[in-house]
């Protein structure tokens, strides 16, 4: 039982504060896939710094390892791109799955990110940037002391899922409708919360139980999109994958000049 | 004579030597990562299986060598207390913008003859290691540092000791309305040393 | 009706007739074996042949009959093609016609719908050119307007050039009046400049002079310096064997002074000897008594333990007796304490009935107290967790703080290197600081002189200020001339050492000192001379000859003279041979000496 049957769920809560519009939701979305990619060393250099380097053909070993290397590069991009459409049409992306590992049913380590919906708006609700939630974002998972005790798997994909309305209108993620989170495989949750202020006071108050409340109480979160459906239909849900894997590559395709080297090709 | 320390047993005078190489090359990958010198100033050496990047600057290389010559002594004597990097920005203000804070805890009861602890080296080379990478993940959430910065280092020691020469009492050059973060730790069995950091809390964005 | 027999007969032969009609070509063979057949050759050039029989009852009936059936036969034939041909004709004809007119209809259709389509583009054409001519109109309405703007423009424009011109020619006037003045002050600067070069210069050739006599002064100075040198040498030589001869002398003495030593330590062996023999002596003595000892200590070990165990006994004995003492007198005192308790006892029994009785009032105030001490359990409770809470607040405070960077002075202090980069940053800052604020004072005493100059040209004013400039250069060229005059003293101290040791060695091993009084003169002298004044003069001419000059001495060697220089023509076979002349001379004078 000591690789990958732990049933144990790690989860990390990311506190931000006021109210969080979907493309930050989305820019920490791509922040996180950097991040894992890097910290679980399916790359050997931080993304932006690996990317810089080989825009300029620095440091960089040619052959097959810059092929895959630029194919990652690419996977990567056409991931970011089409997330940012997926977060600016659709509005109910509430969670988000990164699995490490040979396929989706037996992954390595699996990342949930779930987006709790924002505290109810209040007129000076604050709006962070994706700047400052970004650097919140990385003091937190900087200093989450288990997921660093934890080994980090060998080479291996990035697979990518978000769970959203069957309805939802994507042409590039792919549904898959028997697809269940694994049970195997070590399970770490990203719960990003965003406190309010207290001086806001809550309008609705959802304990009232009606469907009038909960339909106000929806209302006002998902800014966008109104439902016109009473209840949350939960067989409407489902998860929809990324068609392109990220595959991981190794340390030897950078080539650091040692001290006294001036050039290495 | 104490017997010296092998890959698997540690003596004081191995700890402190071990203790005052990590501030070296942790201290070292500070100024990289700030930028408090410029990237041409350095060059990458290999050290605890990870690539890291070391000063050039000879004036440095000599100061270095005086202030961790002394450290490694002071470490032996037990009576380190804090070892702190004070980063100021290098105008007429000198206003201190971060602090990386390495409090050592040392075991009082080891002396130079005593019979050496267990501990294998590879465990502290793993401690020393997650502290490195953690402090180069840092540049994640620190503010950046926007104006050019000079630095200083602080060691906190028992009041008893008789300060040598070359070396002065100093302000601690606390930052005002600062964040701190804590960060990880590693320990020989003899020394323990905890990492963290604290800033100036900017009001951008 | 054509009739065979009325055709042209083209050929007549053998068993073949042939006719023609003018179209058609008939042949009429006759086979051997009485068979008959025509031939008959088509319009189409397609040839048939026809076979019949016929009875040959005589020749020309048979050819008569023959003829006139053929005629027939061909007759009809004939007409049969021909009603044929004509039918043929007429259908022929007819399918021309139909074709004919199918094909002209569908030209017609075709030259129709072209019309019609040239007809459309036409139209077309015409709308598009209506089109472009509209446009072409616009535009050209457009330029028209764009190019009155631009003459409005290029008017506009053409003012401001003329207004900046003069402008411009007012500057320029400005600037040359500016140019003139600067000249002016330029060539005054100047000609004060040279004046200060040409003093400057005089003064470094009255320095040259007297670094010259000074050099001067310096050779003669070492002349006396090498003489004492010489003797100083010779001294030291005498020193030298002094020093040797001491040295034996006191081998000498360190050797005596050893035996000595030696001698003193073998009497005192000798003494120890005799001691040790004495020693000997004395043992002898002991071992004789030794066995008796031996049975003498026997019998007092014996003795020991017998002693010790009695000894024991006596302990044990006075331990009980004393341990029997002391219950007894515990027991006496029990016997009084027991006196005491009962009276105690009896006085307690009172106290006791007393204080039931306060009891029994207490426990009534007690239930009151009771309910004090709850509620008092609980705030301690309430404080108590409170106490934890602060201590939690508190050692929270105490962890930031220690996370800033906090400690306590009585416990900690912080040492920091005075070389550390921050403050060396710090004093370069006050250094370029220092350096700035200098020049400034500089540049603000140049203004101030310059701004006085401005007002009144005043050369004394000039040459303060140059001098105060020149000072510098002047102090600047001062060290440079110490510095290189130190240069040039190291050198000649240099190179009249390496002159001098060239010289000694040239004397040691020609046997000649040669001096250069002056230019090209030289003068030498043997070591084996008679008297100081035996030297022979060489002068060097410009062409790079060696000349003898006359003299005393050198006309006392005319033998010489003659024999290497005037013969051999080899200056150094002459002054060898003097050499070993004066040598020999003098080792026989000493020998001489010595004998005598």
């Amino acid at each position: 039982m000591a690789t990958g049957g732990c049933k144990e769920i790690h989860v990390r809560n990311i506190e931000l504060t006021g109210r969080i519009t979907s493309d930050v939701r989305c820019s920490l979305v791509k922040d996180i896939v950097k991040f894992i990619l890097y910290h679980r060393e399916q790359i050997p250099l931080p993304y932006e710094q690996l990317k810089y380097y080989f825009e300029r053909q620095e440091n960089i070993k040619k052959g097959s390892e810059a092929r895959k290397l630029s194919q990652l590069l690419d996977s990567v991009q056409e991931l970011c791109s089409n997330l940012d459409l997926l977060f600016q049409t659709t509005s109910d992306v509430g969670q988000i799955l990164i699995l490490l590992g040979p396929t989706i049913a037996t992954p390595k380590e699996i990342f949930e990110i779930k987006f709790t919906p924002n505290p109810l708006v209040g007129p000076l609700m604050e709006v962070p940037s994706c700047k400052m939630c970004s650097r919140l974002l990385h003091k937190s998972l900087v200093t989450y002391n288990t997921l660093i005790d934890i080994n980090p798997p060998s080479l291996t994909s990035m697979h990518i899922l978000f769970h959203g309305q069957r309805s939802a209108d994507t042409k590039w993620f792919k549904p898959k409708h028997n697809f269940k989170i694994p049970k195997r495989g070590q399970h770490f949750t990203f719960q990003i919360f965003s406190k309010q202020s207290k001086s806001v006071k809550d309008p609705c108050q959802p304990i009232r139980g009606d469907v009038e409340g909960s339909e106000c109480h929806r209302k006002e979160q998902n800014g966008i999109n109104i439902r016109e459906g009473t209840v949350a239909d939960k067989e409407d849900f489902l998860w929809f994958m990324a068609p392109t894997i990220i595959k991981g590559i190794k340390d030897s395709v950078l080539c650091i000049p040692q001290q006294g080297e001036l050039w290495v090709q | 004579m104490a017997a010296t320390s092998s890959a698997n047993t540690i003596t004081l005078k191995g700890s402190a030597e071990i203790v005052a190489e990590f501030f070296y090359y942790g201290i070292n990958s500070i100024l990289y990562q700030r930028g408090i010198y410029p990237p041409e100033h350095f060059t990458m050496t290999k050290k605890y299986g990870l690539s890291i990047l070391v000063t050039t600057d000879e004036s440095l290389k000599s100061y270095f060598g005086s202030v961790v010559k002394q450290l490694e002594e002071w470490l032996t004597q037990k009576i380190v207390q804090k070892v702190v990097v004070v980063v100021s920005s290098a105008d007429n203000k000198e206003e201190v913008l971060e602090r990386w804070q390495f409090d050592v805890e040392t075991d009082q009861n080891v002396t130079v003859d005593s019979k050496p602890k267990e501990k294998s080296k590879s465990d502290i080379h793993k401690g020393i290691v997650s502290v490195i990478k953690q402090i180069t993940a840092t540049v994640t959430f620190l503010p950046l540092l926007e104006v050019p910065c000079t630095f200083n280092l602080l060691i906190y020691t028992d009041k008893d000791l008789e300060t040598p020469s070359s070396w002065e009492e100093s302000k601690p050059f606390l930052i005002g309305n600062s964040e701190e973060v804590k960060l990880r730790s590693f320990s020989t069995s003899i020394h323990k040393v905890e990492a963290m950091v604290s800033y100036k809390v900017q009001d951008d964005d | 009706m054509v009739r065979w027999h009325n055709l042209p007969i083209i050929s007549w032969e053998k068993n073949c007739a042939c006719r023609t009609n003018g179209v058609y070509e008939y042949s009429l063979y006759h086979a051997p074996n009485g068979t008959f057949f025509t031939e008959e050759i088509l319009e189409n050039s397609s040839v048939s042949y026809e076979y019949f029989k016929m009875d040959i009852p005589e020749e020309n009936t048979v050819v008569l009959n023959m003829m006139g059936e053929f005629n027939n036969f061909l007759l009809n034939k004939f007409e049969k093609s021909k009603q044929e041909q004509s039918e043929r004709m007429q259908l022929g004809e007819r399918l021309s016609d139909k074709s004919r007119i199918a094909r002209l209809e569908s030209e017609l259709e075709g030259l129709k719908r072209s019309s019609k389509r040239a007809r459309v583009e036409t139209e077309k054409e015409q709308s598009k050119e209506s089109e472009e001519k509209k446009q072409l109109e616009k535009q050209v309405e457009d330029l028209r307007s764009k190019i009155a703007l631009l003459v409005k423009r290029d008017e506009k424009i053409s003012e401001e050039l003329s207004l900046a011109k003069s402008s411009k020619d007012t500057l320029r006037k400005q600037y040359d009046d500016q140019i003139r003045d600067l000249k002016d002050k330029k060539l005054k600067v100047e000609t004060a400049l040279q004046d200060l070069q040409l003093s400057t210069r005089s003064h470094i050739s009255k320095l040259k002079n007297e670094i010259s006599r000074k050099d001067s002064e310096q050779s003669m100075l070492k002349t006396t310096l090498e003489q004492t040198k010489t003797q100083l040498h010779q001294q030291m030589r005498k020193a030298v064997e002094a020093g040797a001869n001491r040295r034996t002398l006191e081998e000498y003495k360190a050797e005596l002074y050893q035996i000595k030593q030696t001698n003193k330590e073998l009497l005192l062996q000798i003494e120890e000897n005799k001691d040790a023999v004495s020693l000997a002596k004395a043992v002898g003595n002991d071992v004789t008594r030794l066995p008796q000892l031996e049975e003498e200590n026997k019998r007092l070990t014996k003795e020991n333990e017998y002693l010790r165990a009695t000894n024991e006994n006596n302990y044990l004995l006075k331990e009980k007796v004393v341990g029997l003492e002391a219950k007894l007198s515990r027991t006496e005192n029990r016997l009084t304490e027991m006196a005491r308790l009962q009276v105690l006892n009896e006085e307690l029994e009172e106290k006791n009935a007393r204080s039931e009785a306060m009891i029994s009032k207490l426990t009534k105030d007690g239930s009151n107290h009771d309910s004090n001490l709850d509620e008092l359990k609980k705030k301690i409770k309430d404080l108590e967790e409170k106490n934890q809470e602060q201590n939690e607040i508190i050692q929270m405070y105490k962890d930031q703080k220690n996370m800033k960077g906090d400690f306590d002075p009585t416990k900690t202090k912080v040492l920091s290197f005075a070389f550390n980069p921050a403050a060396e940053l710090k004093k370069k800052k006050e250094e370029e600081e220092r350096k700035l604020q200098e020049e400034v004072e500089m540049l603000r005493e140049r203004v101030r002189i310059l701004e006085e100059m401005g007002n009144d040209a005043n050369t004394q004013e000039i040459k303060v200020q140059l001098e105060r400039r020149n000072s510098k250069e002047v102090d600047d060229l001062k060290k440079e001339l110490q510095a290189s005059e130190l240069r040039t003293q190291r050198l000649k101290e240099v190179f009249k050492r390496k002159i001098h040791d060239l010289r000694e060695a040239c004397y040691r091993l020609t046997g000649y000192l040669i001096n250069n009084p002056s230019d090209n003169q030289y003068n030498l002298i043997s070591m084996y001379a008679e008297q100081q004044s035996d030297m022979l003069l060489f002068r060097s001419t410009p062409e790079g000859e060696m000349q003898l000059l006359e003299n005393d001495f050198s006309s006392s060697l005319p033998d010489f003279i003659e024999a290497y220089l005037k013969q051999q023509d080899s200056i150094p076979a002459f002054l060898s041979s003097i050499t070993l002349d004066l040598f020999s001379k003098q080792t026989t004078m000493i020998m001489g000496e010595s004998q005598m």
